[in-house]
């Protein structure tokens, strides 16, 4: 007996999975190394923080020029029509708690990013020559505190998209961003078909 | 609970240094909370749904 092939349907392209996984591998390593030695783990970690937060810049930057360009940006920026939701409408590509985090996350990896880099002033890099009087005091400490408050929503973020990636019933999303396709069975399940986006 | 880290300059004025590491439990702590209120909530669902099946 011949099984019927799935119907897959592409969600994500190859170079917006390697940009989810790419973030995601830094950001276990800029908040290991960052929050490790906190809770009492010392070992030296500013080489490997900035050399992930530098990464972490490079394809936040390559992102937002693809998303820009090359993509549909409104597809992933909440709208009050999403509020339809609650009353049953399904979603486009992306539902409204997909594009709340999205957004969340934004908030927090732009501010990691952009502090980070001023910060790099600050301990020097091969990138900058060492120079901690560029800012005064107070606003090197403002700046840490916007880095820190970003490392924060960080780990609360990762928490919560581990627990909603994880879940069965999101397993589908989890292997979309894994392998690219969904069946078009479970994108019809909880999506409007044919208002995908591009993948 | 402290919510800010803080030091001194050269002229000896405060100054902030970064956000205290105590708020790292309670970064943590909504985490979780938000993973056992879900759950919960899951959990409610699907039982309420298999006794509207029964």
């Amino acid at each position: 007996m011949a099984t019927e092939p799935l119907d897959k349907v592409q969600r994500h392209a190859g170079v917006d999975r390697l940009f989810h996984w790419v973030t995601a591998a830094t950001m276990v390593v800029l908040l290991g190394t960052s929050l490790l030695p906190i809770v009492g783990l010392r070992f030296a970690w500013v080489d490997l923080h900035w050399m992930a937060g530098v990464l972490l810049t490079v394809a936040i930057v390559l992102h937002i020029l693809r998303a820009t360009f090359w993509q549909q940006l409104m597809v992933i920026v909440p709208r009050p029509a999403d509020l339809a939701e609650f009353s049953g409408a399904r979603p486009g590509k992306y539902s409204l708690p997909q594009k709340l985090m999205h957004l969340a996350w934004t908030l927090a990896v732009v501010a990691a990013a952009v502090t980070g880099v001023l910060l790099m002033i600050k301990a020097g890099t091969p990138f900058f020559v060492r120079n901690p009087y560029v800012f005064t005091l107070g606003t090197w400490g403002f700046l840490t505190l916007l880095h820190d408050l970003a490392a924060l929503l960080s780990v609360f973020l990762i928490m919560v998209h581990v627990y909603f990636g994880l879940l069965p019933e999101k397993r589908s999303y989890l292997r979309s961003m894994a392998k690219g396709w969904m069946t078009r069975a479970e994108l019809r399940a909880h999506h409007r078909d044919g208002e995908r986006g591009p993948p | 609970m402290e919510i800010l880290r803080y030091g001194h300059d050269a002229w000896g004025q405060v100054v902030i240094n970064g956000v205290s590491w105590d708020l790292l439990g309670l970064a943590v702590g909504a985490g979780a909370a938000v993973i056992v209120i879900h759950a919960i909530y899951r959990a409610i669902g699907k039982t309420s749904g298999r006794n509207r099946g029964n």
